[in-house]
């Protein structure tokens, strides 16, 4: 095609006599045609490529599935995958009489709305004897960095719903209204990502999904870890995660007092409620009848984590009677313990002791609703 | 803000649909013009003021080039304009390189030498924008062009947003007296804007980025491969690399097309080229004909005795390394070329200008393969990897056993069947016997098989690092 042909310099139009008139509504014709075929194509496309591969989600998943005997899954992001184990929770259940086999599907970077996504696709795994399903949201305002909009995974989640309810919650967002509205759109173009299936066939192809920056080592998705791996573990035997958390361990290291500062602002910031968010209590209440209506009891967790937001709305929901169960962990008041820097691994987890405390104490409290009653041994 | 964005699609139908809105031809070049600015001051705005530093620079030296008769005073303005664009161009793009490569070379000669390099951005597009403003200041010298008109369409011509960071590096004696006559929308064959866009961000988004993950895992250890990868990875580079700047060209060509704009074409087929002279002429042509005119014609050209055009040919093709990376590769990689160009023009005076349908048969896999090899300078990160996998190459020595999945290459032949049909141009203009709707279905359908292959992340183009 010769470039000169596009553009004639006389005037002159170039198409045949009936194309001449070409305005108006027959442009927006001709536009609503091609994003109709797109969309025909598209949706046959789906058909042929199932929604594209993403590494660690699908990993985890096929790791769920393989254990049909799993009867409590662990959902969430980088503070349960880091510091929920399986093993040190059924023990402590065991320990109370109560038998569980118990599956961490945490992944890192698993914000609030990819957790609704994956939720479901867990649910969908029916998995026979499931009875109880820990949560633990993460926070509903983002900041459209490239994780967030434009991995694989990210796009995945970017349904129309799971969009409209990002904008409202970055619209929460102390930001100017100019920055909020360049995070939405970044959201939005995921949204154009996942309706028109960009890459899904590419990914299927190669079989791998390009881009994802989260990857799970090879003996993390061995069975025996049922999903955890303490960031002291992924730092001794993983060379390439290894660089990336000693620079975070020895910042952590050389700043204490900013981690003292850190849990400092976050006792403030529970107390004067920062991040109730109508939005986050809307959600939460949402995963609820979702899980419920699975025949599962929900239970949500807030982890203990300096870094990540007070996760108030969780609180919220509590108090307003949305949730039922709430096991809380991360109130520094209620647990100075798990905000003791010998427990530490950066600012925002906790190390190998720290987890299997967190963990220990979870499964005791989680034994005491039992006890008590306010939930079922054999879920719902 | 890279052509494959959907924020760019967003941004050019935008800019389209308010581009011809506006009723005078003034008004749409102010908006051009705004959006130009904008479009770049995405990348970074600190770099809208050195392209406007290099605009003004240019429109005042030219009109005093012009206005000048005394050839002394010319040639003066001439330099002026030369010292300051070059000079830029040497300081954000060339410095590190010279301050280290005298470092090393005093190190060598046993000198201690402890200079430091900067840290310097290199502004996206300098490269291209100043040769463009270069050759407009030297064909009014030149006598070859009239000053533009305005300082309006002198700083159109030099930050229209469709070829303003790679290219085609336009010439101001094309592109400014488009400025002149307004053309209307019905001037504009839109279908075959759309059908070039189409191509050009397949090449670039399916098949470029495709392969591009495989180029990088064989170029991050290539130790570890065998002679196979090794090969294979070289052809898959060569694929690359062309369907990367060509891909780019053609979303350039047609969003300029779309606006009422012609830009020069950038390549035509030239992995069928049949030797290095005819390559050269179809790769990159923007590029190849501003040194043809501006450097190897300064030197002397061709109309000079064989050892001369020699000399010619190698200053000519060392520079083209130069201007494409600022690295002993990229110099390597012009000496390369400058050599097989000398090495073609001893062959064609020895043989004859006529070339037999033997030779140009023979000629496109030889052809071919010299520029395969050639790549490695292109792609290597250092001089040493690159002689390493060039000799690797040539003695089909493997370093390691690794492979790559031989899947590559049947993509890689049916691709060249494409290219093969793209240059035949079996039916030109084909898209103007279709009626509009049905081109609408079409090309939706088309269009969104393209984003089924494409990747989320958008991979930057080859050519932005020049």
């Amino acid at each position: 095609m010769h470039p000169d042909c596009l553009v004639t310099s006389d005037g002159e139009d170039p198409r045949p006599g009936a194309a001449r008139g070409l305005v108006g509504w027959r442009v927006a014709l001709y536009c609503v045609l091609t994003l109709a075929s797109m969309l025909v194509v598209s949706q046959l496309a789906n058909l042929v490529f199932p929604p594209a591969e993403r590494p660690p989600l699908g990993q985890k998943l096929s790791l769920v599935q393989s254990d049909r005997e799993t009867d409590t899954l662990f959902l969430g992001a980088s503070r349960v995958i880091r510091h929920v184990s399986p093993e040190v929770f059924d023990a402590g259940m065991a320990e109370r009489g109560l038998a569980t086999r118990s599956f961490n599907t945490a992944l890192p970077a698993m914000f609030t709305f990819e957790q609704q996504h994956y939720l479901d696709e867990l649910l969908e795994l029916k998995l026979p004897k499931l009875r109880f399903v820990f949560i633990a949201p993460e926070s509903v305002h983002l900041s459209g960095s490239d994780r967030e909009v434009k991995t694989p995974r990210a796009v995945q989640w970017h349904t129309f719903e799971a969009t409209i309810a990002t904008s409202r919650g970055i619209l929460e967002m102390d930001d100017t209204l100019a920055d909020k509205a360049l995070t939405i759109s970044r959201h939005w173009m995921a949204f154009l990502h996942h309706t028109f299936n960009l890459g899904t066939a590419r990914s299927q192809l190669l079989g791998t999904a390009v881009g994802e920056d989260i990857q799970l080592a090879s003996h993390e998705l061995a069975s025996g870890t049922r999903g955890y791996r303490s960031l002291d573990d992924a730092m001794t035997t993983d060379a390439e995660f290894r660089g990336r958390l000693e620079g975070r361990r020895s910042d952590y290291l050389s700043s204490l007092p900013a981690f003292f500062e850190a849990v400092e602002n976050l006792r403030k910031a529970i107390r004067d409620g920062v991040g109730s968010s109508e939005l986050g209590v809307e959600i939460v209440t949402r995963m609820q009848a979702r899980v419920e209506a699975a025949g599962v009891v929900p239970v949500f967790l807030i982890m203990p984590g300096s870094s990540h937001g007070s996760r108030n709305y969780v609180r919220e929901a509590k108090r307003r009677g949305a949730i039922r169960h709430l096991i809380d962990l991360g109130h520094p008041d209620r647990h100075p313990e798990f905000y003791a820097p010998e427990l530490q691994f950066d600012l925002g987890h906790l190390n190998e002791l720290g987890a299997r405390a967190v963990t220990a104490t979870l499964a005791q409290k989680f034994a005491d609703l039992i006890d008590r009653g306010d939930i079922s041994v054999e879920g719902n | 803000m890279i052509f494959t964005e959907v924020r760019f699609l967003l941004f050019f139908l935008t800019v389209f649909c308010v581009h011809w809105l506006l009723p005078s031809h003034r008004n749409r070049k102010i908006f051009l013009l705004i959006a130009s600015y904008a479009f770049y001051g995405a990348w970074d705005w600190r770099f809208c003021f050195l392209i406007l530093c290099s605009t003004l620079l240019d429109f005042t030296v030219a009109r005093r080039i012009h206005a000048n008769e005394d050839q002394l005073k010319r040639r003066r303005w001439l330099m002026v304009s030369l010292v300051a664009n070059l000079g830029l161009l040497a300081v954000f793009k060339y410095f590190n390189f010279f301050m280290a490569s005298s470092v090393d070379f005093l190190q060598m000669v046993g000198l201690q030498a402890n200079w430091t390099t900067l840290n310097i951005v290199l502004p996206v597009g300098i490269s291209f924008y100043t040769f463009q403003t270069l050759s407009y200041t030297i064909d009014i010298y030149r006598r070859q062009l009239e000053p533009a008109k305005s300082l309006l369409d002198m700083m159109l011509f030099v930050s229209f947003f469709p070829q303003l960071v790679a290219g085609p590096i336009v010439r101001a004696r094309n592109f400014l007296p488009q400025l002149v006559v307004p053309v209307s929308l019905k001037s504009v064959d839109i279908k075959g804007c759309l059908v070039l866009f189409l191509i050009g961000y397949f090449k670039k988004s399916v098949v470029g980025d495709t392969l591009a993950p495989v180029v990088d895992l064989y170029y991050a250890d290539y130790l570890s491969y065998d002679t196979g990868a090794a090969w294979l990875a070289l052809l898959l580079f060569t694929v690359q690399v062309y369907v990367d700047f060509s891909g780019y060209s053609d979303m350039a060509l047609a969003t300029a097309g779309l606006l009422g704009y012609r830009l020069g074409r950038n390549f035509h087929s030239p992995l069928l080229s049949t030797n290095i002279t005819d390559f050269w002429r179809r790769w990159h042509i923007s590029l190849s004909a501003w040194l043809r005119d501006y450097v190897f014609i300064s030197l002397g050209g061709s109309r000079v005795s064989v050892p001369m055009i020699i000399r010619n040919l190698m200053i000519t093709m060392v520079l083209s390394g130069l201007w494409h990376g600022a690295g002993w590769t990229w110099v390597i990689f012009g000496v390369i070329h400058g050599v097989l160009l000398s090495g073609s023009v001893l062959w064609r005076r020895r043989r004859g200008d006529q070339e037999t349908t033997f030779e140009a048969v023979i000629g496109v896999p030889i052809t071919f393969t010299l520029f395969l090899l050639s790549l490695i300078f292109f792609r290597a990160p250092d001089l040493a990897s690159a002689c390493e996998i060039l000799v690797g190459a040539l003695t089909f020595h493997s370093y390691g056993d690794a492979s790559l999945s031989s899947v590559w290459l049947p993509i890689v032949a049916v691709l060249g069947v494409c290219h093969w049909a793209l240059y035949r141009d079996f039916k030109p203009l084909w898209w103007r016997a279709i009626p509009n709707g049905s081109f609408a279905i079409g090309y939706g359908a088309c269009a969104e098989l393209s984003l089924l292959f494409s990747a989320p992340l958008v991979e930057p183009f080859v050519y932005f690092q020049f």
